[in-house]
C-alpha cells in the first residue's frame, strides 16, 4: 500500500510536474539502478530538491528511501511532521545540537535508518545555499559513512533548481534544470574527514561538468 | 473513438500537403543514408540528427494540428510555455522579478483561451495593452528598483516574442470560414509553418552551397547574402505552388511568402543576438541537432503575426 501510494505521488504526480512543467532532466539516472542500499549526497538550493531526487529513485526502492530534513523546519509540530512523513517519506533530524543538548544525535538517527536496510537522501551542505555556490560540507556524512562502509555514496549535482524555488521566496516557477548523477563511491579505509572531502570533490567535479556543458559556444 | 476519427475530416488539399511533407522527409533521410554509405563526416551526422528531429516534429505537429482543434490550442499553448521557460532559463533576471515572471506564465492560458473563444478585440490587445501596463506595476510592487528598467523591458518583450506572436497560430483556427475555401484555418496554419520552416531549410542549403558574403558576421556568422536571397526566392516559389492552402490570389500569396522569408530572417537574428549577449550557443537542448524549442521557432514568433494580419487584410 505504502509503495503504491508513494509510487503514485512521486512517479506519477511529481514526476509529471517536474519533467513537464518545471523542465527537470536527469543525466545518468541509470547509475541509481542495481544498488540495494545507497546514500545519495547532493547540493542543496531549494525545498524542491528532495522531491526532485525522489522522482528519480527506482520504483522498488521508493518506500525504502528517506530524505533527511531539518526537524526545526519540517517538524515544528505533530501535524507538520506527520505530513512530512506521509507525503515525502522524510526522516527528521535536529540541526542545533549545540543549543539544545537534550536533542538526540542526528548521526545516530541516520545510522538507525541505514541499519534498518533503508537508503537516505542527504544534503551535506546542511542548509540551502545560493544557486551555483557550493557551501563547505558538514562532516556528518563522513561520520555516518565511517560506520557504514558497505554502503555506496552516490554524488549528485543539481544545476538550476535554485531558480525554481530559491531560499526566502514563495513563488515556484518553471526553469530548465539538469540533475547530474555520478558514479557510486565505496569507502574502505578513509577517515571521516577524508570521506567528506572526497564526496565534496566529486560533487564539485559534476558541477565542472555542468559548466562545461553550458559553454559550448562557437 | 469513432467520433474522434469522424472529426478528423481532412480536405484533399491538406492530404496532399501531408504527402508532400512525408515525401520531403523520406527523400532527405534516404539521401543522407546513401551519402553516409560512401562517406561519413561530422557534418553529415549532424544533418542526420536534424532530419530525425524533423521527423519527430512533423509527426507531433501534424497530429496536434489535425486531430482536433482543442488539441491544437493546447499544443500551441504548450509550445509558447516551453519557449518562455527556455527564455527565462537563459536571460538573467533578478529575484524580485519572480512575481512578474509568474504573471507572464499566467498570461499564456488567458491568451490562448481568448483565441479559443474567438474574442478578437480582447485577444489582440490583452498582451500589448493590459500586460504591458500590469507587468511593470507588479515589478514596482516588489519594491526593488535596482536594474528595474531591464526587467521592465525584458518581461513584456519575452511574452510578445513567445506568447503574443505564436498565439496568432491558434487564432488562425478560430477565424470564421470563408465560403468555397475548404482547407480553412488548418490550411492557413499548415501554409504558414511549411513556408517558415522551408525558408529556414532553404536559407541553410543555399548558404552551405554558395555562401560567400556574410550579412551580420558579429551576430550570426553562418548567415550569408547568398543564403538569405536564395531562401527568399525559394520561399516565393514554394509559396506560389502551395497557394491552394490559402484563399488568396497569385500576387497576394507571393507578397506573403516574400514577407514570411524576410521577417523569418529578422526573428532568427533577433534571437541570435540575445543568445550572443547571454553567451550561450543554444536556448536549450530539447530538440537534438537543433538546440532548444526557441531556436526552432525563432522565425515563427515573428512570421506568425505578420502572416495572420496580411491574410486578415487580404481575405476578410
Amino acid at each position: 500500500m505504502r509503495t503504491l501510494f508513494l509510487y503514485l505521488t512521486f512517479k506519477v504526480f511529481w514526476r509529471f510536474f517536474f519533467s513537464v512543467i518545471i523542465g527537470v532532466r536527469f543525466i545518468g539516472a541509470r547509475k541509481l539502478l542495481g544498488h540495494k542500499q545507497f546514500v545519495l549526497a547532493s547540493n542543496h538550493n531549494s525545498h524542491a530538491d528532495a522531491v526532485t531526487l525522489m522522482t528519480a529513485i527506482p520504483n522498488n526502492r521508493l518506500s525504502k528511501t528517506r530524505p533527511i530534513a531539518a526537524a526545526d523546519y519540517f517538524g515544528i509540530n505533530k501535524f507538520v511532521s506527520f505530513i512530512s512523513w506521509f507525503f515525502l517519506n522524510l526522516v527528521l533530524i535536529p540541526r542545533k545540537k549545540a543549543e539544545n543538548p537534550g536533542d538526540s544525535d542526528p548521526i545516530e538517527i541516520m545510522d538507525d535508518v541505514l541499519k534498518k536496510g533503508q537508503s537516505i537522501i542527504l544534503f551535506p551542505e546542511g542548509s540551502r545555499g545560493e544557486a551555483g555556490i557550493l557551501q563547505t560540507f558538514k562532516k556528518g556524512v563522513g561520520y555516518l559513512m565511517e560506520k557504514n562502509r558497505s554502503i555506496p555514496v552516490i554524488p549528485v549535482y543539481m544545476e538550476g533548481i535554485g531558480r525554481v524555488l530559491p531560499k526566502g521566496n514563495k513563488i515556484i516557477l518553471p526553469s530548465l534544470t539538469k540533475v547530474y548523477i555520478g558514479e557510486a563511491l565505496y569507502f574502505k579505509e578513509e577517515s571521516a574527514e577524508e570521506i567528506t572531502k572526497i564526496i565534496e570533490q566529486k560533487i564539485l567535479d559534476l558541477k565542472e561538468k555542468s559548466v562545461k556543458y553550458k559553454q559550448n559556444f562557437n | 473513438m469513432d467520433k474522434l476519427i469522424a472529426s478528423v475530416n481532412l480536405s484533399g488539399e491538406i492530404q496532399m500537403v501531408i504527402g508532400v511533407i512525408l515525401g520531403i522527409l523520406l527523400l532527405s533521410s534516404f539521401l543522407f543514408w546513401t551519402w553516409g554509405l560512401f562517406r561519413s563526416s561530422a557534418g553529415l551526422t549532424e544533418l542526420k540528427t536534424r532530419t530525425k528531429s524533423w521527423w519527430g516534429m512533423a509527426t507531433l505537429f501534424l497530429l496536434a494540428a489535425l486531430i482536433s482543434p482543442i488539441i491544437t490550442y493546447i499544443g500551441i499553448g504548450f509550445l509558447s510555455f516551453a519557449a518562455l521557460r527556455e527564455f527565462y532559463s537563459v536571460i538573467q533576471l533578478r529575484k524580485s522579478d519572480r512575481a512578474g515572471m509568474l504573471w507572464c506564465y499566467l498570461a499564456i492560458p488567458i491568451q490562448y483561451y481568448l483565441a479559443y473563444m474567438g474574442w478578437y478585440e480582447l485577444f489582440i490587445i490583452f498582451i500589448p495593452v493590459f500586460m504591458f501596463i500590469w507587468i511593470p506595476f507588479v515589478l514596482v510592487l516588489s519594491g526593488e528598483t535596482k536594474m528595474i528598467m531591464t526587467s521592465m523591458a525584458g518581461l513584456p518583450t519575452s511574452i510578445m516574442l513567445c506568447v503574443f506572436g505564436l498565439s496568432h497560430m491558434a487564432y488562425l483556427i478560430s477565424l470564421p470560414s470563408i465560403p468555397g475555401f475548404d482547407p480553412g484555418g488548418k490550411g492557413l496554419l499548415l501554409f504558414l509553418i511549411f513556408i517558415t520552416q522551408m525558408n529556414d531549410v532553404m536559407q541553410f542549403i543555399w548558404g552551405k552551397l554558395f555562401g560567400r558574403h556574410k550579412i551580420l558576421p558579429k551576430i550570426s556568422p553562418n548567415k550569408t547574402w547568398e543564403g538569405f536571397l536564395g531562401g527568399l526566392v525559394s520561399s516565393m516559389i514554394i509559396g506560389y505552388f502551395m497557394k491552394f492552402l490559402t484563399p488568396l490570389g497569385d500576387g497576394e500569396v507571393i507578397i506573403i511568402s516574400f514577407l514570411i522569408a524576410g521577417v523569418g530572417f529578422i526573428g532568427d537574428v533577433v534571437i541570435s543576438a540575445i543568445k550572443r549577449d547571454m553567451g550561450v550557443k543554444d536556448m536549450g537542448g530539447a530538440i537534438p541537432g537543433h538546440g532548444g524549442v526557441l531556436d526552432r521557432i525563432d522565425s515563427l514568433s515573428m512570421t506568425t503575426p505578420i502572416f495572420f494580419h496580411l491574410v486578415y487584410f487580404f481575405a476578410y
